[in-house]
């Protein structure tokens, strides 16, 4: 007997069944170590206001390229500002140091710079300025307004303070000669002492051409003036007048010794009293002159045969106003600095002369009767130059001409052009006239008889010529035919393009697509 | 991208194809003249003869009444000539009378049209002055004529027609009463 018996195998192969599990596993891995591992670091970013910040949208960046994104936006323990939950992308770590800045990038418009633009359809992103701190970090606290200074920047800081009435805020440009050399970090109201105080950064190179010459002041706006001399006006360019900046200057070469940044430097209001305040570097004396003299203000020039050699740089010179209500003469201190002479000989000769009384100011006399705002200097001994005093405040003093005497010479002048008899000049006058008058009657008379004839001969060759010119344009004339002839072509030209015209009135899609209306067909009559 | 380039193609196309479906089919560059047959010295404007035009007229189109209100001026079939100076031409080569140099002929076209049923109508005024300004007669003309055929050869030529007939009534009426002045 045979015995069927089954022989059983083990298989060794794998059941393909396995393989489905096997890529969802696979897959599985990589998901979870895309999600888990392959990640960088999380951070938290503080910010007062999160306008425009988006959990899983906003992006963070560096240099244009996306280094993390926002995953989540909440509210601090204290509600005092909002928290940003930051997922870096991987291999950031470097980039997260203690003075890594963030801010948030939108749209922003101050004066005529517009910043952020893209941000309109793209929406607001974080930017990332990497610090040089090597200490890693990962908790920040966003800037409220972009850094005004690139990183990496070599250059000085300022401390400046301004008490006039100008607005200056963080990120207005300062410039030299027009040129932006760096920018207000930061600005704040003393409120003890009434100033603001400014904290400017020049960058290098820019930084050298500071010296303790040098002078700041506020520009911006339109500065009026309206003085004896006439109205001046005064505007920066359209940036400045919109934003406002703090220009410096040194004027010149004169005292450029190395800058001190002990105090902090004043900023003026106007390049004017800036420059008035630079002068005072220069040999100073002061004058006393007479309250009458109006037109001698800050400002005022100076002229030594001719040349401009000096300035009047403050009017009037006091430290109390009490002297004003007991003296009989208002002092100004005065600066010379002729630029084509050597300061220090010009100096030189000054003191001598003051010493051998020889020098003396007076109101220069071309300027007498108009705006009287300028000075002479003269070095010769007159006896109307009085000296008030030697010294006044630590500065020698120059005597000032006394002007009576010619004051006395104009009011002479007044008196004869008063004392004139214009009534008889002006009768006899009158006199003259009237026998003119007769004289060129009698010659108009004499005379008549042969201007007619000449007169009738011009007005009948201008009539004759007339005449030809307006038979030119005759009914019958050529002219007058070819202008029926082209005013006819006008009118055909016209009528034959009015049904186009009203098509198009009526349907303008005519133009593209044609008129498809045919023309209605007349029938013939039914009888 | 290959994608886009189809159905760029595709697009142009279509565009094409659907602007030059919608062209006019045919523009009609005939125009009607009336004074053909006119001998040339009729041409020659002697200045005694005005001749006005009813404005709805003077479009340079023929024109059709559709209704008691309202006109129809054609696009396409026009007047080779200004219809005044066409008229006034036909009625310097068709008018007889004796002592036309001394007299001033004002003639208002009022109608000279043809209509929805099929008639071609003309109307019109006359006044004769002599050098005097003084009115010597004055008749006003109206007729309609039927068309043969239908189309706007047809209608032209019964306008043509019709007009000259009413010329030569005028004639008529006019030499009759100076005659029997």
């Amino acid at each position: 007997m045979i015995e069927n018996k089954a022989i059983t195998k083990k298989s060794k192969k794998i059941s393909i069944v396995w393989v489905i599990p096997f890529i969802t596993l696979i897959i599985s891995a990589i998901l979870i170590w895309n999600n888990s591992f392959n990640k960088g670091a999380q951070i938290t970013v503080s910010i007062i206001d999160a306008d425009g910040i988006e959990a899983g949208k906003t992006l963070v960046k560096l240099h244009s390229v996306t280094i993390g994104k926002v995953t989540q936006v909440s509210l601090d323990e204290n509600f005092n500002s909002a928290i940003l939950t930051i997922q870096m992308n991987k291999g950031t770590d470097s980039l997260l140091r203690s003075d890594t800045l963030f801010w948030v990038v939108k749209t922003r418009v101050r004066g005529i710079d517009i910043s952020g633009l893209d941000t309109l359809l793209s929406g607001a992103y974080i930017q990332c300025e990497v610090g040089n701190d090597p200490t890693y970090s990962r908790s920040f606290k966003a800037l409220e307004t972009p850094p005004v200074t690139k990183p990496n920047v070599q250059g000085i800081n300022l401390n400046l303070q301004y008490r006039g009435t100008k607005t200056l805020v963080t990120g207005d440009p300062v410039l030299y000669k027009g040129f932006s050399v760096g920018n207000i970090l930061s600005s704040e109201f003393d409120i003890d002492n009434n100033l603001v105080k400014h904290t400017i950064f020049i960058q290098d190179p820019y930084a050298k051409l500071l010296t303790n010459s040098t002078r700041f002041w506020v520009s911006s706006g339109i500065d009026f003036s309206l003085n004896t001399s006439g109205l001046t006006v005064e505007t920066e360019s359209l940036n400045n007048l919109l934003q406002g900046s703090i220009s410096f200057d040194n004027f010149s070469s004169y005292s450029s010794g190395s800058i001190s940044l002990e105090k902090p430097f004043t900023v003026f209001d106007s390049k004017k009293s800036a420059y008035l305040d630079y002068l005072s570097l220069y040999p100073s004396y002061v004058s006393f002159i007479n309250y009458d003299f109006k037109g001698i203000v800050e400002g005022s020039k100076i002229y030594y045969k001719g040349l401009h050699v000096g300035t009047v740089i403050k009017s009037p010179f006091i430290n109390s106003f009490d002297y004003v209500l007991t003296s009989k003469l208002k002092p100004i201190l005065i600066a010379f600095h002729a630029d084509d002479v050597s300061i220090d000989s010009f100096k030189q000769y000054i003191d001598k002369s003051i010493k051998s009384n020889k020098l003396c100011l007076e109101i220069d006399s071309s300027s007498l009767l108009s705006s009287n705002d300028q000075l002479n200097l003269i070095d010769i001994k007159n006896k109307n130059c009085k000296l008030a005093k030697r010294n006044y405040l630590g500065y020698s003093t120059i005597a000032f001409s006394d002007m009576n005497q010619d004051i006395q010479g104009l009011n002479t002048i007044v008196a004869k052009i008063d004392a004139i008899d214009t009534k008889g000049i002006s009768d006899e006058l009158k006199q003259t006239l009237n026998n003119i008058s007769l004289l060129a009657n009698n010659l108009a008379q004499n005379s008549k008889a042969i201007n007619n004839a000449d007169l009738i001969n011009k007005m009948a060759n201008a009539v004759e010529r007339l005449d030809t010119t307006l038979q030119s344009f005759d009914k019958n004339s050529q002219i007058y035919d070819e202008l029926n002839i082209v005013l006819q072509r006008v009118n055909k030209l016209l009528n034959d393009l009015g049904p186009g015209l009203n098509a198009i009135g009526q349907n303008p899609n005519s133009i593209i697509f044609g008129n498809k209306t045919e023309d209605y067909e007349p029938k013939k009559a039914i009888k | 991208m290959f994608f886009k380039k189809i159905l760029t193609i595709a697009t142009v196309s279509v565009m094409a194809i659907l602007i030059n479906a919608c062209q006019n089919s045919s523009i009609d560059y005939n125009r009607y003249f009336l004074v053909a047959d006119v001998k040339s010295s009729s041409f020659m404007d002697n200045g005694s003869i005005k001749l006005k035009l009813n404005e709805a007229l003077s479009n340079g189109a023929v024109v059709i009444q559709m209704s008691d209100v309202s006109l129809y001026s054609a696009t396409n079939h026009r007047w080779a000539d200004k219809l005044d100076s066409q008229l006034k031409t036909l009625w310097v080569d068709r008018l007889i009378c004796d002592n036309c140099k001394n007299l001033n002929f004002n003639i208002y076209v009022s109608e000279f049209n043809g209509t929805y049923d099929g008639y071609a109508n003309v109307a019109l005024a006359v006044q004769v002055y002599d050098k005097k300004q003084k009115l010597v007669f004055s008749h006003d003309y109206k007729q309609s004529l039927a068309l043969e055929q239908d189309g706007y050869n047809a209608l032209v030529s019964a306008l043509k027609a019709n007009y000259i007939e009413i010329i030569d009534t005028f004639n008529t009426d006019f030499n009759l009463k100076v005659k029997n002045k």
